[in-house]
């Protein structure tokens, strides 16, 4: 029985701080930016005061626009590289490999956890720490093993970030993939043991369609995520020379650094856009799982 | 059959150790360098010492970051919680069509509109309001974006207690409100302080929003005080930051810890977005 | 809580509080109101803190004398993120009476709305007459005044003495042009391994340095200039834009007499402060603020206390060609602008007044050497016979230097610039296809009617 406990008043009441401030610091600007790239704004120069609308202008501006597409490309090998493969990847791989061994999954669980918990900042100063070309851990211990130092932010920035990035994000991916490992019924495997069915053979028959569905959520999460994380501005500064320039940290470049509001709302939008999409490829796909 | 067995756990430990060591080695700096006499970049323990904290402390601008971050970050977690609780209450206990592909929606549209595409209309919203460079505009920012999720959680953890005490309530005559703040608020008290611990960690934690809204080094909180610190002029104290990065990280940990001891790592898609 | 019964006469004691209040609130808000405020890129103990010294001995005078308060808020933070403060402070509403900027910002202040014409106040401020012309010139833009200029400046090469012994170069050195530079870096790189023999800013991430201290000091030597006076064009290709970049290539990718790497790292420019420092870099383009600031023996960071005896000077030659400038220099300058937000306009003429007198300035001076933007100051026997190296370089450089194009849409072609020779010297593109690049971008910021090539 359906009854409502309390009235109309009472209900609104209670959802509009709420919703309102979703609707005006989330929803607001998520769609307006679209009307912002319509204009020239800016924060100094002529268009500071009498910013002019021009339609698409800037739109058509951002597709010929050289560190656009540098940025794009970036954006997608980094997402190709530390989501997909990386995180994706890893996250997986921990999960079989600490499948049923409780305290070795308790260890590296926590251990995995706390690089995803700990502030960005702090990471981001743990990692420059970690790989700085003369003093930093890493290269301490390539030249203890008789190997050169490497300057990693300007030998193999995008690497570097990638690397960095997996390392940041692959917790998630853990436990995700953990959980759904924890749902396959036991027998199932104890089966495949029992035939000799070897850990591949397991792997591809038993598991992997058991958690596709967890797969799939994972990808797009992760995906998603990655693809606007601006971390590694922190690592970076988008350099050098652009090479590792995020488009998020392009945009930021843009709009806060240079104050082009406009013109930066515009390649905000496009990213929105993207993101949006990835999003609906994803409901579109679970939906069809369901039916 | 115990020689495979023995095998694979033979190699999943020769897989494993070089990962561990990997996922290890930045954070055991961060545990090592703040108590190190000779603070360096990479870990090196030489003697023991609580200098680098001290320092910590009489830097002003440091000081003052941890004051402003707890102010932010409390402010978003009352607004937050009370707001969420509220709405929660409602879209838990009220059915009505497509009550959860809105509340799925909204969650979808936070991770969509997040980073820095997100900061540029964002941007502009809080100069168009004069909130630029004032700790309101980051408390309202940083509320506004962490919202979906929080109802998200809280309606399902509600969703979880049983009406009937409530109902009953109802039957003897309260009224709606009291049945809320009488009876069901304490029920839910679980909830409510995860979903503030989350919530805490998040705005804490944030360092886009401050970074772009506010300009003021004495406004800033300790995640842009912390970057400007490594980032800027000069040789940076190595010994100092990591204290400071230290102490900085030890409130979310200790939330977490929290979280985990007294509810289990539930596991939310979409925190993290 | 009865409000009514207060008004009643049972009080006129009553009534007699309330009026005091309100008395000692319009006085307070009368007190308050007399306010002018100051900003400058200065922190004590940091970034420019003999400008904070200067304040802190100054304003106090001026506080009594006038009987208000006057406040100096103080930031030490990048000259970007400086002027995105004053921006935003502004477009809010609010902001600093008076702001110390750097003069080309003026323009894309003005076009936004930013600034007040201070014409009216600079008729209350007798020494206005004593600026020179060029000076007057940088602060106005369309017409009116909006900058009073505080100090301006003029860009050489600085070399470090010691080293040169080291390496059998004669001190003092005076090369006459791109060529002996380039002997002398190959003479350092022979002889010294481990240091750099010349840094000459390039990439975007130095910013305007690399346009003001390399770019221009490289491209004027070739007789070239980013923007055509007379013809009001920008000069998107030239051969003197070409040999520039090549002069570039040279230095950092032919012969390795530059670091390319350090150009783009983060925190580049501070990086070669500290290289500077450690003596590990032999030559560098800098200007004014470089020695009196930044090698100061005042300055803890990056200060030698020999100075005046390790770090020498030379002009920047030409390239050497016939018809080419024998020396160049460039030179840019802050000074104080007004808020259009400032409420006290005749306030800040009286502040601004007092500044600007003679002894405070001398004494600014003092702890700061500067090129000189007015006469009086100039022709005073203690700028002049005391401070030698300002009394030199003026001497020597004020007569070859110029300014840059002062428009609102001079930060993005400089920023182009940048990227040119970031471009060049990183090996990412040949010196044709940049220019090419620079070329292209140039003409879609400013449209095809305003962009000119020269042979």
């Amino acid at each position: 029985m359906k009854r409502s406990l309390m009235g109309r008043k009472v209900i609104v009441f209670f959802l509009i701080p709420a919703l309102s401030l979703i609707f005006v610091f989330l929803i607001l600007p998520g769609v307006w930016v679209l009307k912002i790239g319509m204009t020239n704004e800016t924060l100094t120069g002529p268009k500071a005061r009498n910013p002019d609308f021009v339609g698409f202008e800037n739109y058509a501006k951002v597709l010929s626009d050289r560190f656009f597409y540098n940025a794009l490309r970036i954006t997608l090998l980094f997402v190709l590289g530390s989501a997909i493969i990386g995180q994706a990847g890893l996250g997986l791989s921990l999960a079989l490999l600490t499948y049923r061994r409780r305290r070795l999954k308790s260890f590296i669980q926590s251990v995995v956890i706390l690089a995803w918990i700990i502030p960005e900042v702090v990471v981001a100063y743990l990692w420059i720490a970690f790989l700085d070309k003369d003093y930093g851990t890493l290269n301490m211990l390539l030249s203890a093993i008789g190997l050169r130092k490497i300057n990693w932010f300007y030998e193999h920035p995008l690497l570097t970030i990638i690397v960095f990035n997996v390392w940041r994000g692959t917790a998630y991916s853990m436990l995700l993939f953990s959980a759904a490992l924890e749902t396959i019924p036991p027998s199932y495997l104890e089966t495949a043991e029992v035939i000799g069915a070897s850990s591949w053979r397991k792997f591809k028959d038993v598991i992997l369609p058991n958690i596709r569905s967890y797969i799939l959520t994972d990808l797009i999460l992760i995906t998603l995520w990655t693809f606007n994380v601006f971390t590694p501005y922190l690592l970076t500064g988008g350099g050098p020379s652009f090479r590792t320039e995020l488009l998020s940290i392009y945009i930021y470049r843009t709009a806060f650094r240079y104050f082009k509001l406009g013109y930066g709302a515009s390649i905000a939008t496009i990213a929105l856009l993207i993101n949006f999409a990835l999003a609906m490829f994803y409901l579109s796909l679970s939906r069809r799982k369901r039916t | 059959m115990r020689d495979p067995r023995r095998a694979s756990r033979i190699v999943s430990y020769i897989l494993l150790a070089p990962i561990a060591a990997f996922f290890v080695s930045p954070i055991l700096w961060l545990i090592v360098t703040p108590f190190s006499i000779r603070p360096s970049l990479f870990i090196s323990l030489n003697g023991f010492t609580l200098n680098n904290f001290a320092r910590v402390f009489q830097n002003r601008t440091a000081v003052n970051a941890f004051r402003n971050s707890l102010i932010i970050s409390v402010s978003v977690v009352v607004l937050v919680t009370t707001c969420a609780l509220l709405a929660a209450y409602v879209l838990s206990r009220q059915d009505f069509k497509g009550r959860n592909v809105l509340l799925y929606m909204l969650v979808l549209f936070s991770s969509v509109v997040s980073g820095a595409a997100a900061m540029v209309p964002i941007f502009i919203l809080n100069l168009r309001l004069g909130l630029i460079n004032t700790e309101l505009g980051v408390i309202l920012t940083l509320s506004g974006g962490i919202m979906p999720t929080a109802l998200f959680i809280l309606k399902d953890f509600f969703d979880s207690i049983p009406r009937t005490y409530e109902e009953a309530a109802l039957v003897d005559g309260s009224s709606p409100l009291q049945v809320m703040f009488r009876i069901f608020l304490p029920l839910s008290s679980k909830g409510v302080i995860v979903i503030a611990m989350l919530v805490f960690t998040q705005s804490w934690s944030n360092f886009l929003v401050p970074f772009v809204l506010l300009r003021s080094t004495s406004k800033y909180p300790v995640s842009v005080a912390i970057y400007t610190f490594f980032s800027e002029v000069g040789v940076p104290d190595i010994g100092m930051i990591s204290a400071y990065a230290f102490l900085y990280t030890l409130p979310v940990i200790f939330a977490y810890v929290l979280i985990e001891r007294k509810f289990g790592f539930s596991f939310y898609g979409g925190i993290k977005g | 809580m009865d409000v009514g019964s207060t008004i009643i006469p049972e009080g006129g004691v009553t009534v007699r509080k309330w009026l005091v209040a309100v008395l000692v609130s319009i006085v307070v808000v009368f007190a308050l109101g007399q306010k002018v405020t100051i900003i400058a890129n200065a922190i004590k103990g940091g970034k420019n803190t003999q400008v904070v010294d200067w304040f802190e001995k100054y304003i106090p005078e001026i506080e009594k004398d006038l009987g208000i308060t006057v406040e100096l808020i103080q930031t030490g933070i990048k000259d970007e993120d400086f002027k995105a403060r004053i921006v935003l402070d502004i477009k809010g509403g609010g902001g600093a009476d008076i702001l110390w900027i750097d003069g080309f910002w003026v323009p894309e202040f003005v076009e936004a709305g930013y600034l007040r014409p201070i014409d009216d106040i600079l008729a209350e401020i007798p020494a206005w007459k004593y600026y020179y012309d060029s000076m007057k010139a940088m602060g106005s833009y369309k017409g009116k005044t909006y900058l009073v200029p505080a100090s301006t400046d003029v860009r050489m090469i600085y070399y470090n003495k010691e080293l040169f012994k080291k390496a059998g170069i004669p001190v003092p050195w005076q090369p006459k042009s791109w060529e002996d530079i380039i002997k002398t870096a190959r003479i350092i790189k022979e002889k010294l391994p481990g240091v750099i023999p010349i840094q000459l800013n390039a990439g975007t991430e130095m910013g305007e340095a690399t346009t003001m201290q390399g770019f221009f000091m490289v491209l004027l030597g070739a007789g070239g200039n980013l923007y055509d006076w007379q013809l009001g064009k920008w000069i998107i290709k030239s051969s003197a834009l070409r040999d520039t970049l090549n002069f570039y290539k040279q230095i950092y990718v032919d012969e390795k007499l530059g670091d390319a790497a350090l150009q783009v790292s983060p925190g580049a420019r501070e990086k070669t402060f500290e290289l500077f420092r450690q003596e590990k870099i032999a030559m560098y383009v800098e200007g004014t603020w470089f020695y009196t600031s930044v090698l100061n023996p005042n300055n803890p960071s990056w200060g030698f206390p020999d100075r005046d005896e390790r770090i020498g000077w030379a002009a920047m030659p030409g390239r050497g060609k016939p018809q080419d400038p024998e020396f160049v220099s460039i030179s840019g300058g802050t000074g104080f602008a007004v808020n259009v937000n400032c409420k006290n306009p005749k306030l800040v003429a009286e502040v601004l007044k007092r500044l600007l007198y003679v002894e405070p300035q001398l004494s600014y001076f003092q702890m700061k050497p500067f090129v000189s933007p007015r006469s009086d100051l100039a022709d005073s026997c203690w700028t002049v016979n005391k401070d030698k190296f300002i009394a030199e370089t003026s001497r020597a450089l004020v007569k070859y230097t110029t300014f840059r194009p002062a428009f609102p849409v001079y930060p993005e072609i400089s920023f182009q610039a940048q990227l040119l020779t970031e471009r060049v010297v990183t090996g990412q593109m040949s010196v044709d296809k940049a220019i090419e690049e620079f070329a292209k971008e140039v003409t879609k910021i400013v449209g095809k009617e305003n962009v000119i090539e020269k042979p």
